[in-house]
């Protein structure tokens, strides 16, 4: 069985105090802080690239466990800001620089926060189809490169980071069934402007659909599964502020310290939240996390991990 | 369609959930702002509303809405266009 390995992040050391700028945003600080909920929100220096990024959350696996490059066998990287233009895609980059073998499987996948799901769901699917063992699975999606330094209601709230999800037969979590959803009619709510290359969002928009459309998926997808909610230890929602994560959970009737908000010194990460706060909790976690990934499509993405 | 009274029951209703409080006096012409309603309250605001009513406004914000007598007006407009 193929499944959750281990994770291992990078966090830029660079970082910006949202509370030191809330004046010149016209936001107080109390709002900053218990509201949007980052304080401070992280960022990659000018040169540092996508695959930087990765190549530095993989550093940190290998710090952590012994990680035979010569058995990866399975590259994927999600992010919708990829090394210059995409093209080569930022998988083969990543697949250089870390000096892998030539006979490993590397692509890329677009999404934005519903990445962490999918990823994990193509990846594991995909080694499971084509008889492979060991898998990187690399969120990495640094918005820094798309803010608009003058848009306080993106500038506050996305901060840079990349993890790295290590996909093997020696599990710690498998990944039960899992849902997805789209509504691309609403796509234009996070976007990057065609005139301007810079990113704007529908903050109505956006918390409309995950008040409505969220909640219903993973009712249904703990149905899928034969779950009901008090068989879920704990609730890892994607972490787009801090008033999405505390409104979510209220309305699912999810206790918040079922359902936290640990992103109030990093900023919403895209696909990386989710990551980052399952690595803590590999070792010794609890027996079912239910996991729920938002945003850009609009697309959204809900599942269960079952600890092994 | 909602009448104006409707609404303002709807409103206040709302305002009580996204404010977490049981009770909230407001005139139909005082801002939102003045009894501690942020935008992100107003989000929360709209979605009550909403729920209370059993309709969907769409792509809705409060902006240039901002009092019980503009948000009446937009959501009516909002709501008259749907029907046609």
């Amino acid at each position: 069985m193929i499944g959750i390995t281990d994770i291992a992040s990078y966090i830029p050391p660079a970082s910006v105090s949202n509370l030191e700028r809330a004046e010149a945003a016209g936001k107080s600080r109390e709002f900053v802080e218990n509201k949007i909920g980052f304080r401070r929100v992280a960022r990659k220096a000018g040169d540092e690239e996508t695959s930087d990024l990765c190549v530095r959350a993989f550093a940190a696996l290998a710090a952590k466990r012994r990680v035979d490059k010569q058995a990866i066998d399975c590259v994927v990287v999600c992010t919708q800001n990829p090394d210059g233009r995409g093209l080569p895609h930022t998988s083969a980059v990543v697949h250089a620089k870390l000096g892998l073998p030539d006979g490993v499987a590397a692509f890329d996948i677009s999404l934005g926060c519903s990445g962490f799901v999918y990823g994990l769901s193509i990846a594991l699917a995909f080694m499971r189809a084509n008889g492979l063992k060991q898998g990187l699975l690399f969120t990495a999606d640094p918005y820094s490169k798309i803010l608009d330094l003058d848009d306080y209601d993106t500038e506050l709230i996305f901060g840079d980071a990349a993890a790295v999800t290590y996909l093997s037969e020696q599990p710690v979590y498998r990944m039960l069934k899992a849902r997805f959803a789209t509504n691309g009619r609403l796509r234009h709510s996070i976007q990057v402007k065609e005139d301007t290359g810079r990113l704007s969002m529908l903050g109505s928009n956006v918390f409309k659909f995950t008040m409505t459309a969220v909640p219903a998926q993973i009712e249904a997808c703990l149905s899928d599964n034969g779950l009901a909610k008090d068989d879920i230890e704990l609730f890892l929602f994607h972490q787009g502020s801090k008033f999405i994560v505390d409104n979510l959970g209220k309305k699912l009737g999810v206790p918040a310290e079922k359902a936290p908000f640990e992103a109030r010194d990093l900023g919403n990460t895209v696909s990386s939240t989710i990551p980052l706060m399952l690595e803590e909790r590999l070792v010794a976690g609890p027996t079912r996390i239910v996991i729920t990934g938002f945003g850009v499509g609009l697309s959204w993405g809900t599942s269960v991990l079952e600890r092994v | 369609m909602f009448s104006k009274e409707d609404f303002r029951k709807a409103v206040i209703e709302g305002l009580k959930r996204a404010r977490d409080v049981q009770e909230i006096s407001i005139r139909d012409d005082e801002n939102f702002s003045d009894i501690g309603l942020d935008s992100l309250d107003g989000m929360t605001l709209v979605l009550e509303v909403e729920a209370v009513l059993g309709i969907d406004l769409g792509e809705f914000d409060l902006r240039g809405a901002n009092d019980i007598n503009h948000f009446y007006e937009k959501a009516r407009y909002v709501a008259t266009k749907q029907e046609h």
